[in-house]
């Protein structure tokens, strides 16, 4: 491969890119284009959050975003990969209400905005609801195509040795889809986390999303500027801690080479 | 040898294509299968060879005539008739341990007892170093012995092996069908074999049932009377190779003519 080079470069080459960025961002903030209230520089940003942390605010809104996030995440996807797996088993209820989830699915989640605060009112249940919708099709329809794309000779082994179709289910079918379902659980990881902001804008008192929309009631833009690092920094983190678990999952099914010594 | 444990009657098997047409896959096939029989069922693609296993392991229904085992109509997969697919059909998420005892599994055996019939046939297939390792961790040929040993676990009366020697090299071949040979005579299966190697066929088979393509039809059945272990180079091995040959290139030429 080109450009290999010492060890730790994988880690130090993107810091690098980090500070050039970084040096872009505070010359342009020197040039004087903007003031200060429009594009607050590194330095300011930095201020600003030691502000909140002294205030003891910042880790409480990082907590409640990830309290939401992860109920409306583990709800979608644990409702999601269980009726994937169903409309996927059986046909007939996937004919059935296949034309329902297509119709569905298109319809972004902030659109459902006003019906989730007439329903939901005020508090952590509107983000929840968004939240859960932008994960739960992902997870569902990765689900219903694992289970679909399914090797038939697995089928074909569990019925010749006539295996239950509850165990065909558990033993066969979910096993040989999982490792496609992970594949869903990361998309739709990312599509919940991006629709984060957008449920905390609407009827939340607290959390990232809250943090910015009412940092722009204040012009504090430093705040802005640093809800959107914060969230930015946590999707990578959950991202990664994602790609740790498929990679976890694959080397226990099989599907990765394990090394041997 | 012993009383007939397969019998095919007048079985024929349409397919409807794509553009809605009858198609004969397999007419008018009539076969009797012995108790403890080695049979090959040999013959180029398109001949039905596939599509007759399938229908006498329970995976597919005949459009026309009767497939009886032990009597009894066929009416679908049973454990005590086991198959061996091709692309072996393992379970990668389970180790060779766990892919082994699944059959005795599912039949509600206890862990310790099943484990014990398990590492039994993993010895018998000598792969008793690679219990705990997964599927993909393995040879072509040692992946072949893991299914072999999984379909004998549950202790069936037959099995039905489709091609499962295709896909691995010359010399492993070889050995394998030595293996299937050895095994065969030490526990007293009927196995139905299909393959499209002539050698792999007589080396194989008590009786080899030669078939032709359009429509899928048994074109002649040849008796191998030579002892075991056979020699592939010896002179009753080679003589009846020959004439196998020559019935194969028969076929061969009259499908020829038939497309021409």
């Amino acid at each position: 491969m080109r450009g290999q080079g010492f060890k730790g470069e994988k880690y130090l080459t993107p810091l690098l890119t980090l500070g050039v960025l970084a040096g872009i961002w505070q010359l342009v903030v020197s040039s004087g284009i903007y003031t200060l209230e429009e594009l607050p520089g590194p330095v300011q940003v930095a201020k600003g959050a030691a502000e909140l942390w002294a205030r003891d605010i910042l880790l409480e809104h990082i907590g409640v975003s990830m309290y939401r996030f992860g109920v409306a995440y583990l709800l979608a996807v644990s409702s999601g990969v269980v009726l994937g797996l169903i409309l996927g088993w059986y046909n007939r209820m996937l004919t059935a209400v296949d034309p329902f989830i297509q119709i569905l699915r298109p319809i972004s989640p902030i659109a459902w905005f006003p019906l989730a605060l007439l329903w939901f009112g005020i508090g952590n249940l509107p983000a929840i609801f968004i939240i859960f919708l932008s994960a739960f099709f992902p997870a569902l329809l990765a689900t219903v195509n694992a289970v679909r794309n399914v090797d038939p000779v697995y089928i074909k082994v569990a019925r010749n040795f006539r295996t239950r179709e509850r165990d065909i289910l558990l033993k066969v079918v979910v096993p040989a889809a999982f490792p496609h379902i992970m594949v869903g659980l990361h998309i739709a990881l990312g599509t919940a986390w991006i629709h984060l902001v957008a449920g905390e804008m609407l009827g939340a008192q607290s959390g990232l999303g809250y943090l910015i929309v009412d940092s722009r009631n204040f012009l504090r833009t430093d705040w802005i500027i640093l809800g959107m690092i914060l969230i930015g920094l946590l999707g990578l983190a959950l991202d990664r801690l994602m790609r740790l678990a498929e990679k976890w999952v694959n080397k226990n099914w099989g599907f990765v080479p394990k090394t041997h010594e | 040898m012993g009383k007939a444990k397969i019998v095919i009657e007048g079985v024929e098997k349409s397919f409807q294509n794509k553009a809605g047409a009858w198609q004969e896959a397999l007419t008018g096939v009539d076969l009797e299968i012995r108790e403890g029989e080695f049979v090959c069922l040999l013959g180029p693609s398109g001949c039905g060879k596939t599509t007759l296993l399938n229908m006498a392991a329970g995976f597919d229904h005949p459009t026309g005539g009767r497939i009886l085992i032990d009597g009894e109509p066929v009416s679908g997969p049973d454990p005590k008739h086991v198959t061996i697919f091709q692309n072996y059909g393992l379970f990668p998420w389970r180790t060779v341990l766990g892919n082994v005892e699944y059959g005795l599994e599912v039949q509600g055996v206890p862990r310790p007892e099943r484990q014990e019939i398990a590492r039994e046939y993993i010895d018998l297939v000598g792969l008793e170093k690679f219990a705990g390792h997964h599927p993909h961790e393995l040879s072509g040929g040692m992946q072949q012995r893991v299914a072999l040993a999984r379909a004998l676990a549950v202790d069936p009366e037959i099995i039905f092996m489709d091609e499962p020697f295709g896909a691995l090299d010359a010399m492993t071949r070889y050995k394998m069908q030595e293996e299937i040979s050895r095994i065969w005579q030490e526990k007293h299966k009927t196995i139905i074999f299909v393959t499209h190697d002539i050698d792999e066929a007589v080396y194989l088979a008590d009786r080899i049932v030669l078939m032709s393509p359009h429509p899928g039809r048994v074109k002649r059945v040849l008796e191998v009377p030579v002892g075991r272990p056979r020699e592939r180079t010896g002179y009753d091995f080679t003589t009846i190779r020959d004439k196998v040959f020559r019935e194969f290139e028969l076929v061969h030429h009259q499908d020829l003519e038939f497309q021409i």
